[in-house]
């Protein structure tokens, strides 16, 4: 990460990545660890439905795979805050998130190492983001969409994001004061595993 | 013989003309039967013979009686306009008598309020409208002249039939100076002057920019300041219509919107007249309309929850009000999620549902301008908007005799067929895509843009199937011929993202898109289509292409040969360095899947590997190698990373070496270990 990205001064612009575009897919696993230190892992599946940079805006569908007591697939439809500094900053402040609680989950993203610092002075709302590799995103799942909601899990919590802007790479720590910590999120851009980038689009009227 | 006879007689004999007139005009007051009865027998047209400017006293009363006739009377008001009334009354506006001047004002505002198009009389007779203006602009002119000739003029302005035969410069600047000089405590006199600016400032951007130059805004957010409600709507009314035409500075106008504007909303709104709060909603919805930042403050000031509590009184049966209302929710939802989420959890998306099957084409169009608003969001085509019944009068819309009901259906439409609405199927059920198609052939411009817009969205994530079904049912033809035809950006544009959702395809793991037949039949059709669209002075025509070429290339060998044979990669090189850094991203993406290392390939080319190196080879000739280069200090993060991946894809280090075990079976297995 260039050491001007955090210089401060530089104004925070929206955050643009044709990775996080409507139509751009993502797959990859989440795993959480059992009291008896048993790991379950399924198969997740992103798909984004909405991304606007100047909102600071995107959501999408994510579809859980060989979901422990579940036969058939789990999706959720998910809305996401990106981190800006313009619409939204590290700090939570909602959804039961308190700013220890963002610190300690940011911290787990390498990529937010050099962020640190200037997280414990004010919580680094100052620093232009656009520059950076990553773009750091929260995702809340708002709802079941094939599954009734007392279905026995829970989204009741949400996801701190951290995605490498170049390489899709992305990881995510789930959030939920009643569930297992740190339960991770590990995904990469399908089109980079295919055969090259395929970018459809659409409009609202 | 009956009284009316007997004083129409009178009249005719000079028989005691005063006394008679005003007989008439006391037996006509607050007696409905007897005023028709009058008027039948013509006695408009006499009365207004009889006028002489020499007998002041004869005159007055004479106007005072035309008056009370006209008054509400299309009948009476009829006689005055035709038959040369108007002229004469006209003429009695400049006399020195002020109460006569009263009294003729008084008498053509009341007979030109009274009938249906006040306008026609003066599009059938210039002259008279010379003459307005010219007592309008009089420096002599009273308050009953400037308030009558106001009248006139306001109502004249909203069309452009009297363009040419008004100087309204000369008319705007005769208001400027009146404002300018008046002082802001007799702010009511003003009305005159604000009402016919407000018109001007409507429809003629010279005028806002003479208000601009003369230092009237300052004046203006004064008078919206004050305590006259008359005063202060027409001064809003105004600053709105300079913001309509981005004649002010963005952050100065949200602030006095946001002070001064949205809270005079907010009270009208709140008011108990049904007429304050009609013309509350209508300037919320021009107010709203300029910008999100506008609706945004309209949810901050709660206008949102004031249409809701109006919505509650207003049923469709009421179809101005509900129009005006539907409109205002238009407006307001149009950028702002929170604003939706609010009508959604009202009883006011019920009038929106309801309004779509008015049989009142003003209605339908607001509910469905309403319905358009709503839909602009994944969350509310997902879920509140998943309700079946909107399909149906969506449907019959799409047919309907007026084109405005059309265009607005069709606009809605388009985001109702998106992927994940649930309503997407039920409209291809209901058979929505043969009228789409007929649509996209429509004479009418409007229609064929919204149409392909549809289908463009349609075709987003779309499977083989409906691709397939919508080029057999479509052609190939008709879609290159929008895009070649390159008169009109805004179609070329729809046409390529049309061409891009087509030839996207994806591949999650074991699943494998199959190359449509249509791709490989227009082949060479396709590449010129791009080649030409690229050098478009459209930047969202370039950006759209750009896309068609990445998605055309991927997983076929004879597509990149096909592009890189063209003079697509000349093209590319160019918008490498693009000022615009979503162009360069978009060329750098085409470049990598050019040079993307295929394991395999769709038609079975031999020899992939001899293929990409002559590719590789020929890009490198032509100054790939050094512009990407280049491009690793380009000021934009993605460029720089998407550059150095081009890169060494072109020198042939692969992202991926190792061929079988997948990635994600690479993690899954260091985390069970």
């Amino acid at each position: 990460m260039p050491a001007t990205s955090l210089r401060q001064g530089c104004s925070p612009k929206p955050i643009f990545c044709s990775l996080l575009q409507a139509g751009q897919r993502f797959q990859g696993i989440q795993n959480s660890w059992k009291l008896v230190k048993d790991l379950d892992y399924w198969t997740v599946h992103v798909e984004i439905q909405d991304y606007i940079p100047e909102k600071g805006y995107i959501c999408g569908t994510m579809e859980a795979i060989d979901v422990p007591r579940f036969d058939y697939p789990v999706i959720t439809f998910w809305e996401g805050q990106i981190v800006d500094n313009i619409h939204y900053g590290f700090r939570t402040g909602c959804w039961e998130a308190t700013e220890e609680d963002d610190l300690r989950h940011w911290s787990q993203f390498s990529a937010f190492r050099a962020l640190e610092r200037v997280f414990e002075i004010d919580r680094a709302r100052q620093v232009a983001l656009h520059p950076l590799e990553y773009v750091f995103m929260r995702w809340k799942e708002r709802y079941f969409v094939n599954v009734p909601h007392n279905c026995g899990l829970t989204i009741a919590g949400f996801y701190y994001v951290c995605m490498n802007r170049i390489t899709g790479e992305t990881q995510g720590y789930y959030f939920d004061p009643d569930s297992l910590p740190f339960q991770k999120l590990q995904l990469s851009p399908c089109c980079l595993r295919g055969q090259g980038f395929t970018c459809p689009w659409y409009a609202f009227q | 013989m009956d009284e009316a006879t007997l004083q129409c007689s009178n009249l005719e004999n000079g028989t005691n003309i005063k006394e008679t007139v005003k007989r008439i005009k006391n037996l006509c007051v607050g007696h409905p039967a007897e005023k028709k009865e009058y008027i039948q027998k013509g006695i408009v047209a006499a009365l207004l013979k009889l006028i002489d400017p020499t007998d002041a006293e004869l005159t007055w009363q004479i106007c005072g009686t035309i008056g009370i006739l006209a008054n509400k009377n299309l009948a009476g008001a009829q006689q005055v306009v035709s038959n040369s009334g108007l002229s004469t009354l006209l003429s009695l506006l400049s006399c020195n008598q002020e109460r006569i001047v009263k009294q003729a004002s008084q008498c053509i505002l009341v007979a030109l309020q009274s009938i249906d198009d006040p306008v026609q009389v003066f599009r059938e007779n210039m002259q008279l409208l010379e003459t307005v203006s010219g007592l309008f602009c009089s420096s002599l002119a009273s308050t009953s002249v400037t308030e009558c000739t106001s009248f006139v003029l306001t109502r004249c302005l909203e069309t452009v039939d009297f363009d040419t035969v008004v100087d309204w410069s000369r008319v705007s600047t005769v208001c400027i100076n009146n404002i300018k000089s008046s002082t802001l405590r007799d702010s009511t006199n003003l009305v005159p002057y604000l009402t016919v600016l407000k018109t001007l400032t409507t429809r003629l951007r010279e005028v806002g920019i003479q208000l601009i130059d003369y230092n009237i805004v300052e004046i203006l957010v004064e008078l919206m300041k004050g305590v006259e409600m008359t005063v202060k709507i027409l001064a809003c009314k105004i600053y709105a219509n300079l913001m309509h035409f981005n004649l002010l500075q963005e952050d100065q106008a949200s602030k006095v919107t946001a002070v001064l504007i949205m809270p005079l909303l907010h009270r009208m709104l709140s008011k108990n007249e049904r007429n304050v709060q009609l013309e509350g909603c209508k300037m919320l919805s021009e107010v709203a309309s300029i910008g999100e930042i506008y609706q945004r403050q309209a949810f901050d000031c709660n206008l949102v929850h004031d249409l809701i509590e109006l919505g509650r009184y207003i049923s469709v049966a009421d179809v101005e009000a509900a129009s005006i209302l539907l409109q205002a929710v238009a407006a307001v939802c149009s950028l702002v999620e929170d604003c939706r989420r609010l009508i959604f959890e009202s009883r006011l998306f019920a009038l929106v549902v309801s309004s779509l099957d008015a049989s009142h084409s003003e209605l339908k169009i607001a509910g469905l301008s309403a319905l358009r608003s709503l839909s602009r969001s994944v969350r509310n085509l997902r879920t509140s908007l998943a309700e079946a019944s909107l399909m149906e009068p969506l449907l019959k819309s799409l047919s309907d005799e007026n084109k405005q009901v059309q265009v607005q259906a069709l606009s809605t439409i388009c985001n109702l067929v998106l992927y994940f609405s649930p309503l997407k199927n039920l409209f291809l059920e209901s058979n929505g895509l043969t009228t789409l198609l007929n649509l996209c052939h429509s004479n009418d411009k409007s229609l064929k843009y919204y149409a392909i817009w549809a289908l463009k969205n349609l075709l987003f994530l779309s499977g083989s199937k409906m691709k397939k079904r919508i080029i057999d049912e479509f052609g190939m033809d008709y879609i290159f011929c929008l895009i070649e035809k390159g008169e009109d950006y805004s179609l070329q544009e729809q046409g390529m993202n049309l061409l891009r959702n087509l030839t996207c395809t994806f591949s999650i793991e074991s699943e494998q898109e199959i190359v449509l037949d249509f791709i490989e039949e227009h082949c060479y059709r396709l590449v010129l289509c791009i080649q030409d669209s690229l050098q478009s002075p459209s930047m969202e025509v370039v950006l759209q292409s750009l896309y068609v070429v990445c998605n055309f290339v991927v997983g076929n060998e004879r597509h990149k040969q096909a592009i890189c044979n063209s003079k697509v990669p000349k093209l590319l090189l160019h918008f490498l360095t693009d000022s615009n850094y979503q162009i360069r991203i978009a060329a750098i993406w085409c470049v990598i899947n050019l040079v993307w290392k295929e394991t395999n390939d769709i038609c079975d080319v031999p020899n992939l590997s001899d293929c990409r190196k002559a590719r590789i080879a020929s890009l490198i000739e032509m100054g790939f190698e050094e512009t990407l280069e280049r491009l690793l200090t380009d000021s934009n993060v993605e460029v720089r990373g998407r550059a150095e991946t081009a890169l060494q894809l072109l020198r042939d280090r692969t992202l991926l070496e190792s061929a079988g075990e997948n990635e994600f079976e690479q993690i899954s297995r260091s985390i069970l270990l």
